[in-house]
């Protein structure tokens, strides 16, 4: 699998955001495991046509919620530990999208369903 | 050999190899694609082929000018010039090739894709042009060592001691001609280096599946390496003809009262440089005109990352078939 992100400029949403979405996603997801390496920031700039600083930031940001970390010979690797160890909520996503897929519904609509039923459950503050 | 000699050698070598990277050039150029090919993906191939095009061109007219200097030199340096011609050519080619991949088409559009696996050198060298690459230049510094070693003090010429006399000839690749040739060989392969790496680094085309992305990173990567390979060839064609001239004219040695003195293992030495050096030119030669692996033959050409997820940053992520 070749893992890609797509970064839409049009969006409301800013490239570096969109960028540690994506990437914190494919962590989540189990498709970037620890000690995988990302592109260099430069390399990702030049492929995504954004200025260095805009994956920088990103970078930045994943680096403080410990999903990435930086290292001076190897650049920067997915953490340890980053991915959940239970893969239940996982696997009940992907089945999820799948029928989301089969049901021919676009991102923005499963997206739509997900947040209705996230809605229905209040996730516990924390203390 | 004289440097006539050797001009007309490099002349008979170097125009035939322009005329078929011409033949082979307009070959591509008219070679259809199948089935309908992104803007992006055009664009992107047709800066490929006019920058192996121009890289061709200013290598050639490298060439010659490097012969106009050599013709014009006088004395010890004209052997000199005429081996770093091949060099010069090379430089003027990898100089074209770095500004073709520095100004490579940045990404356009409102939708960015990029991979988010790292691409290094080794992800889009060709291994056979590498392998060639590395024999020449590898052959070429064993050959100036040992040639250096064996050469007479001056390091221009190669002594054969008889039992009652001895025979000089020259030129010779000593330490005179040896040094510089393996400085501008080390130039050339860094060079070389620094394109692929940038081949390697390049903005993603967009619209494209990464596959056909990759499959024109590897054809860039080999065009470049076709000529590297051919500049390094060519330059151990020329050590190696030159030696194996001195070798054999040293090894006839000098008539001593009417009797003429030969060294057997000189003219033997002599003879397998000379055979050598046609075997790698043979070879130099039939690689320099190895077309790489067409891209749109390589991998789907659209990008199935562009359906459906525009606009949609949180969820575009996509994960696509290598």
């Amino acid at each position: 699998m070749s893992l890609q992100i797509l970064v839409d400029l049009g969006s409301g949403v800013p490239p570096y955001e969109q960028i540690r979405l994506q990437v914190g996603a494919h962590v989540a997801a189990g498709r970037l495991r620890a000690d995988d390496r990302l592109p260099t920031i430069r390399a990702l700039a030049a492929d995504l046509g954004v200025a260095a600083g805009t994956v920088a930031r990103a970078y930045r940001e994943l680096e403080a919620n410990g999903v990435v970390v930086t290292r001076r010979r190897t650049g920067t690797v997915v953490a340890a530990g980053a991915a959940p160890a239970d893969d239940t909520a996982l696997r009940a996503a992907v089945t999820f999208v799948d029928t989301a897929r089969a049901a021919g519904l676009d991102d923005e609509a499963a997206l739509e369903l997900v947040r209705g039923a996230l809605l229905r459950t209040a996730v516990p503050l924390r203390e | 050999m004289s440097g006539l000699a050797l001009l007309a050698l490099l002349g008979l070598v170097l125009v035939p190899a322009a005329v078929v990277g011409l033949v082979v050039l307009l070959v591509l150029l008219s070679r259809a694609t199948p089935g309908p090919l992104p803007v992006t993906a055009v664009a992107a191939r047709r800066h490929a082929i006019a920058t192996m095009a121009l890289a061709l061109a200013v290598a050639v007219i490298a060439v010659a000018v490097g012969l106009r200097i050599a013709a014009l030199t006088s004395g010890l340096r004209v052997g000199l010039a005429i081996g770093l011609v091949p060099a010069l050519g090379g430089l003027g080619f990898l100089a074209v090739h770095s500004i073709g991949e520095a100004t490579w088409p940045r990404p356009a559009g409102e939708l960015r894709r990029a991979s988010l696996e790292r691409r290094t050198v080794r992800d889009v060298v060709p291994p056979v042009m590498l392998r060639a690459a590395a024999a020449w230049s590898a052959s070429l510094l064993v050959a100036l060592l040992a040639f250096g070693l064996a050469a007479a003090d001056t390091g221009r010429a190669v002594t054969v001691t008889f039992a009652e006399s001895s025979s000089t000839s020259g030129p010779f690749p000593g330490w005179f001609y040896g040094l510089p040739l393996l400085g501008a060989a080390a130039v050339v392969i860094a060079g070389t280096w620094g394109v692929l790496h940038q081949i390697a680094t390049r903005p993603t085309v967009a619209q494209t599946a990464p596959r056909w992305d990759l499959a024109l990173r590897r054809l860039s990567a080999h065009r470049v390496l076709r000529g590297t390979q051919t500049v390094l060839g060519l330059m151990l064609v020329g050590v190696l003809l030159v030696a194996g001239s001195a070798l054999l004219n040293a090894g006839r040695g000098t008539s001593v009262n009417g009797v003429t003195q030969t060294d057997t293992l000189a003219s033997t030495t002599g003879t397998g440089l000379m055979v050598a050096a046609g075997i790698v030119l043979l070879t130099t030669l039939a690689l320099a005109v190895v077309p790489g692996r067409p891209a749109s033959l390589d991998a789907e050409v659209s990008d199935p990352g562009h359906a459906g997820h525009a606009g949609s940053a949180g969820a575009g992520v996509q994960g696509i078939p290598a």
